[in-house]
């Protein structure tokens, strides 16, 4: 399976997760299925935050357009202007969250190879400068 | 480059990840101020987006294993969102009530029970102890308590009716998991509580405060200071002799046999200096009387065009969201009755059986009175002065638990009185203050047995049948009017009121004078009642029963509410019923009348006194408003609203030098309105601080001019600088959500009325439930709709549903099932409830 295929695939499974079950299990195991279906990279991170992002919102705003009595009581509670709001603030916590957890996770694997390999091929860090 | 400083980059990288993923995680898992964890509350799984349960989406059926159930219950939820609960037993029944209330108002249950017991601090923490410290006084759980021990002695079987009732909430709250739980437990951080038969007894208990928990003792012991005792009779008229009372003399049907002699009152205490009021946790809305009460009226069968008694009612209490009641249809052997219920009791409090209707007004008798006492300092426990030795108190002692506090433990002192609910500060004329303890004598804390009343209503077949079932109710003292298939209608002004004299309880009491101790209780052969007049008809709007204070009887200090909408309905139903008979959609529209009988008799006066006074453009446009008004308090009338802010502004400034609110009761508009219109300087009062009889065109037209001023204000504010605005737009009507969480209320609904027109619509306060209910070729019809919806959850289309009809006046029918349960084809969603012992189930 091509690498981009694993992430969106990982991406999926998360969204699933979270909709399914509490938002913490949901992070660990997303975390934990990342360490199998991802690599470490340098601009890793940023893709898929913006990748997972971008789901989960429309996974949100569908939710939340679906359910729009509560959302709206909701954003009002939180004195937001619309349930977009909230959709966003979900989907952009979530997101963090979730990428930082499976980035954490990778960090772990990948502390248990040689300094060298921990890196996909041409993404390794830059030395900072003296 | 070595291999350490290769290293420092990834570790680096390690250790930023790992932190500002547990950093977020923690703040996503903890209480950040007043928000839950928003973790739980975002997720999509868990939070808030769990309490949308869409009727479409719904399992239309669900088989739910209940221990505790008998037999198994079966609740149809209708079209409206009503559960018609069908069992094969009483107790099922309750359990299967129960289960239905707690499936729509769970929270709110909670919430209710735990602010009567004084447990809010568990919910809110330490800014709730104050609050619960006022309620743990007031002895309600003391209460509660007594009234279940009560049951367990003399009513087992209610009693097991209570328990039945909680093993209903209680399987509910079993058969979902925490992503069901109601919203705002989320937002609060808190978990369902068990129900217990305790809480059933709290939620009465609260129910009675609610109803009869106003009194202006204090500030007519005040008012001692500077009226004389005839002044006071003047301004303040035990039973007035304007507007029509309840019955007239040709309907009462009360005894008037003699009574057991009663004390005369005891001349008053005088205190030396003020007390204040402001800080006892009074139901504010309860605080002005013109805008406190209900509606009911019922025309019998020879009045009405299709032969069946009509039967009319609408209780006016705080409106809020979710609504106070909860529709349910109940149906077991013997008993099939539709109407609401108060979700926290069993039974349905308003409603029509096969045979019966009845409706309830409030009653208005005053049946707390307080007693200062005097203590023995020098004894180690609290004893206090009475007759001529002195008493020990009981001492209570009550724990309140406080979230994230330590808990604390309060005592509450009980003398043979009732609980010391208030310890002052009396505010000296010298300076300084003097602490004093109040003991409050409360009808509520006795323990009574409404369980068994409306038990025996809902299954009424005559109206013979609930004036028996009337006989033993108590509180809180309501006015029942009732009716039958057969034609028959009643009405008694049921409860345990204190026997008094003329005055008897209107101020505080001396606590160490004996005379002062109530004497006994009015029979229910001596309550205000009725039983098919001829005239055919009867009504209630929490006026005075009588013209004269019936035997036994007085108002004493909280009164009755304005006579006036009392008098509209009776002068409508007069009109109505003679020499034609009535139609069902006239009783129905008088619901909405919205006529102001004090601007109808105040308005020509006013017009005569301000007559040729200078005025502005605006001012002009006003008066020839005014001049074309039918006195209607129409949402969309513009004259509405400068009347009611022209008369509030001036019956304001009459009063408000001499009657400080802090301090002082206010004559009431009532009176007010009878001492101008009589125009009479031997009436009008001349004590110091009251207007003149002879300023009063001045502050008539000054009160003017600030009404329209103060409308002008708010139309600029809106925009809308050249027009006044509207009576619906200026003071509408707002429904706050229990715990006033914003958004999970309604802000602002056009609506017209006020509290002495019969569509008693005030800004938070107003028709809580409409219902009109007769027979059509011997079959229940019955109509009714309330400002919100059968779900407390906020995300359900259930929610608020019905406010829209109840804005603009219109009924919903009632879907009475006559036999077996609700057709498949009218059915949202059945829910059988199955006890997993009965060989079927298994």
């Amino acid at each position: 399976m091509r690498y981009t295929m694993r992430e969106f695939l990982w991406i999926l499974i998360s969204i699933l997760c979270l909709v399914l079950l509490p938002w913490w299990q949901s992070v660990l195991i997303s975390a934990l299925v990342g360490v199998f279906l991802l690599r470490l990279t340098e601009r890793g991170f940023k893709r898929r935050v913006v990748f997972l992002f971008i789901g989960l919102l429309i996974t949100m705003i569908t939710f939340h357009s679906s359910r729009s009595l509560v959302a709206s009581a909701m954003s009002k509670l939180f004195k937001l202007p619309h349930y977009a709001f909230l959709a966003i603030l979900s989907a952009g916590c979530f997101s963090i969250l979730i990428a930082l957890a499976a980035e954490s996770f990778l960090w772990v694997k990948y502390s248990f190879r040689k300094v060298g390999d921990k890196l996909a091929p041409n993404q390794k860090l830059k030395p900072k400068k003296a | 480059m070595s291999a350490a400083s290769e290293k420092r980059p990834y570790l680096l990288r390690i250790l930023g990840t790992w932190g500002v993923f547990l950093l977020i995680a923690l703040v996503l898992s903890i209480p950040l101020g007043p928000l839950p964890p928003l973790g739980n509350l975002l997720s999509p799984a868990t939070g808030y987006l769990r309490n949308a349960p869409s009727s479409s989406k719904r399992a239309t059926a669900l088989n739910v294993i209940a221990e505790g159930v008998r037999a198994n219950v079966s609740i149809s939820i209708d079209s409206r969102g009503v559960p018609h609960v069908v069992a094969m037993n009483d107790f099922d029944l309750a359990f299967g009530q129960g289960y239905a209330t707690a499936r729509d108002r769970l929270w709110q249950m909670e919430l209710q029970t735990a602010a009567t017991a004084g447990r809010v601090s568990e919910i809110l923490g330490a800014k709730a102890v104050e609050f619960d410290i006022k309620q743990r006084k007031l002895g309600f759980l003391a209460a509660a308590e007594a009234e279940i021990e009560f049951l367990r002695k003399n009513d087992p079987e209610q009693l097991e009716m209570l328990e039945s009732y909680s093993r209903g909430v209680n399987a509910y709250i079993k058969s979902i998991d925490s992503s069901e739980w109601p919203l705002e437990y989320k937002l609060l951080g808190t978990s369902p509580e068990q129900w217990t038969p305790l809480k059933c007894a709290l939620f009465h208990k609260q129910m009675i405060w609610i109803l009869t928990g106003q009194f202006d003792d204090f500030k007519f012991t005040n008012a001692l200071q500077k009226f004389t005792k005839d002044e006071l009779e003047n301004l303040f008229p035990d039973f007035y002799t304007s507007g029509l009372p309840i019955l007239d003399t040709s309907v009462a049907q009360m005894s008037t046999g003699d009574l057991d002699s009663f004390n005369a009152p005891t001349p008053p205490l005088k205190l030396d200096g003020l007390l204040q009021i402001a800080d006892l946790p009074l139901n504010k809305s309860h605080s002005n009387a013109g805008a406190n009460g209900s509606n009911n009226w019922v025309v019998d069968g020879v009045h009405t065009g299709h032969g069946y008694p009509v039967l009319a009612n609408d209780p006016h209490l705080d409106l809020k969201l979710p609504s106070i009641w909860y529709e349910i249809q109940l149906t077991a052997p013997g008993v099939n009755i539709y109407g609401t219920s108060l979700p926290g009791l069993p039974h349905v409090i308003i409603g029509f059986n096969e045979n019966v209707s009845w409706g309830i007004t409030n009653a208005g008798v005053d049946v707390i009175d307080w007693y200062a006492l005097k203590f023995d300092k020098n004894k180690p426990t609290p004893n206090y002065l009475y007759g001529k030795q002195w008493k020990p108190t009981s001492v209570r002692k009550e724990t309140i638990k406080i979230r994230g506090q330590q808990a604390r433990t309060i005592d509450v002192l009980q003398t043979h009185f009732g609980p010391i609910a208030k310890e002052y500060e009396l505010e000296q004329k010298t300076g300084g203050t003097t602490p004093i303890s109040f003991a409050m004598k409360w009808t509520g804390h006795s323990p009574s047995n409404e369980f068994r009343v409306f038990y025996s209503l809902n299954r009424a077949r005559s109206v013979v049948d609930m004036k028996n079932a009337l006989r033993s109710y108590e509180a809180p003292g309501q006015n029942f009017v009732m009716a039958d298939k057969t034609g028959s209608i009643g009405y008694v002004q049921a409860g345990r009121f204190p026997m008094r004299s003329h005055g008897q309880g209107r101020f505080v009491l001396d606590g160490s004078e004996p005379s002062n101790e109530w004497n006994g209780f009015v029979p229910f052969s001596h309550l205000p009642q009725s039983w098919s007049p001829d005239r055919g008809y009867l009504a209630t709007a929490n006026q005075q029963p009588t013209r004269d204070a019936p035997l036994g009887y007085a108002s004493g200090d909280w009164g009755f509410t304005s006579y006036l909408r009392g008098t509209r309905i009776l002068q409508r139903l007069e009109a109505q019923t003679n020499p034609n008979p009535t139609t069902i959609s006239a009783l129905m529209a008088l619901q909405n009348d919205v006529v102001d009988l004090r601007a109808k008799a105040v308005l020509p006066v006013f017009f005569k006194w301000i007559n040729g006074k200078s005025r502005n453009e605006m001012e002009a446009k006003a008066l020839s408003l005014l001049a074309d008004w039918k006195f209607e308090m129409s949402a969309n009338s513009v004259a509405a609203a400068v009347w009611s802010k022209w008369w509030e502004f001036f019956y304001n400034s009459v009063w408000e030098k001499a009657f400080p609110e802090t301090f002082f009761k206010r004559p009431s508009e009532d009176r007010t309105t009878e001492l101008l219109l009589a125009d009479s300087s031997e009436l009008w009062p001349r004590s110091a601080n009251i207007p003149k009889l002879a300023s009063l065109p001045d502050l008539a037209l000054s009160s003017f001019q600030r009404a329209v001023e103060t409308l002008q204000r708010y139309a600029d504010r809106k925009g809308t600088d050249d027009a006044l605005p509207t009576w619906g737009a200026f003071r509408g009507t707002r429904i706050p959500h229990l715990a006033n969480l914003s958004g999970f209320g309604i802000d602002h609904l056009e609506t017209g009325g006020n509290g002495i027109t019969v569509n008693a619509t005030t800004e938070t306060h107003g028709p809580s439930w409409r219902m009109v209910v007769t027979w059509v070729e011997a079959q229940p019809r019955a109509w009714g709709v309330y400002p919100g919806g059968q779900s407390g959850h906020v995300g359900s289309n259930f929610y608020s549903n019905m406010t829209r009809d109840w804005q603009n006046g219109e009924l919903q029918e009632l879907l009475f099932v006559q036999q077996g349960m609700l057709k498949d084809s009218l059915t949202l969603q059945r829910i059988n409830l199955e006890n997993p012992r009965l060989e079927n189930n298994r």
